[in-house]
């Protein structure tokens, strides 16, 4: 080995320096590893060799033996290391792909259980007009449309939004649950009957709102497009186009900063699906009374809202 | 040469087996193969210098993988694993480095 270092511990060597002499450790231990990146040991060895002589044979045999064990061991290390890496990537995507069929599970699950729910209320339809008198039912059927508790069939509207094409990372892009409102209102106001945004009937006590990123009609998740799709008089469409509302959103579907979809279409035979039945609230199921006639009974407080 | 073939032997005796490696081992394997890399990488500069030397090969592969994975086990524990992990890495890397650039340079002339 050369001189080495410029650290303050300057050691005076020859050219050929005395491998035998006792290597030092030198302060400048950074520039003295970029320099002499192969290990001292080895230049020590062949300095050895050349000054004892070549080792026994059987000694250099058994080394060699030992560095093939080394070399051996040193490939499996290589090859056990790339399948680990392998290894590791797939499980990410299983995980997700696990997620993906979970969401699809649960979804199937929903949809099932809301094809139940509606079987289950077509069928209370069916008892209820097998028991009740033809005079009320008529009237009940009107309230009950009106309401949101019935399928509806007639001509109307359907008002389609969209998110814009930048909605990603553009929020004013995004249709949010206030636009969703406010077009609601507006058809309200302009005569509608019925409303469903997405197949998701709205009665008085719907809520539109936003949970997250999301939103939620009633109880369930919407996404875009938004079909808000309204039965109503014939001039509804007329009545709706003249409004404050559309022609805001109108201006955003053009606006290049928003690009929003905004489109109203007359459309005939719309069918508006019935809203899952709420909870009641204050109605209870009558009890016999003493004098043996059940009667309708609703709580006080309830009977007012 | 025959090295060469036991390495080889290796890695086909690794894809063959797959061995599964326990969790606890786990972290340490990217800075062992780092290690295994130095030494390889410092008997081939040894052989085309014509001082190569089995002991001294064999008690450098090893001693660089423990001292690397106590480095790392160490800083784990210390709280500062990846800190010195780097610190680990640098170090052999400029070693890789330095010795390959020495092989290239008797190889190729360049």
């Amino acid at each position: 080995m050369s001189d080495r270092g410029t650290g303050p511990v300057r050691e005076e060597r020859g050219p050929e320096p005395a491998p035998a002499a006792p290597r030092q450790w030198q302060t400048d231990m950074l520039s003295d590893l970029f320099r002499y990146p192969l290990d001292a040991g080895y230049a020590d060895a062949a300095a050895a060799r050349r000054k004892h002589g070549p080792l026994p044979a059987g000694t250099r045999r058994v080394r060699r033996i030992v560095t093939v064990v080394a070399c051996l061991i040193i490939g499996v290390l290589f090859s056990v290391a790339y399948l680990q890496v392998v290894e590791r990537a797939p499980g990410r995507a299983t995980a997700r792909a696990g997620l993906i069929r979970d969401i699809q599970q649960r979804q199937e699950h929903t949809d099932a259980l809301a094809r139940r729910a509606e079987a289950l209320q077509a069928e209370v339809f069916e008892l209820r007009e097998e028991a009740l008198a033809d005079s009320s039912l008529g009237q009940l059927r009107e309230v009950e449309a009106a309401a949101g508790m019935r399928k509806v069939t007639g001509d109307g509207v359907v008002v389609t939004m969209a998110d814009g094409p930048n909605a990603a990372g553009e929020r004013l892009a995004q249709v949010l649950d206030v636009d969703l409102q406010l077009v609601t209102n507006a058809l309200w106001a302009s005569g509608a009957e019925a409303i469903s945004v997405n197949g998701q009937r709205l009665t008085a006590a719907t809520p539109i709102r936003a949970a997250g990123s999301a939103i939620v009609v009633g109880n369930a998740h919407v996404i875009s497009p938004y079909e808000v799709a309204a039965i109503g008089p014939p001039d509804m469409a007329d009545r709706f186009n003249e409004t404050e509302t559309a022609s805001v959103y109108r201006a955003y579907a053009d606006d290049k900063q928003y690009e929003m979809r905004f489109d109203v279409d007359e459309r005939d035979d719309l069918e508006l699906p019935a809203a899952v039945m709420p909870r009641l609230r204050y109605a209870t199921v009558p009890q016999p009374s003493p004098s043996g006639s059940p009667s309708p009974s609703t709580s006080p407080s309830g009977g007012g809202k | 040469m025959i090295a060469v073939l036991a390495l080889i032997a290796g890695v086909v005796l690794g894809v063959v087996l797959n061995p599964t490696v326990p969790d606890a081992l786990q972290p340490y394997l990217p800075i062992a193969v780092v290690a295994a890399l130095d030494a390889v990488f410092g008997g081939v500069r040894a052989k085309l210098d014509g001082i190569f030397d089995d002991k001294q090969f064999v008690i450098s592969f090893i001693s660089n993988v423990l001292v690397a994975a106590f480095i790392v086990y160490l800083g784990d524990k210390l709280g500062v694993g990846s800190q010195l992990s780097i610190g680990v890495v640098v170090v052999l890397g400029v070693r890789i480095f330095g010795n390959v650039a020495a092989i290239r340079r008797r190889l190729f002339k360049a």
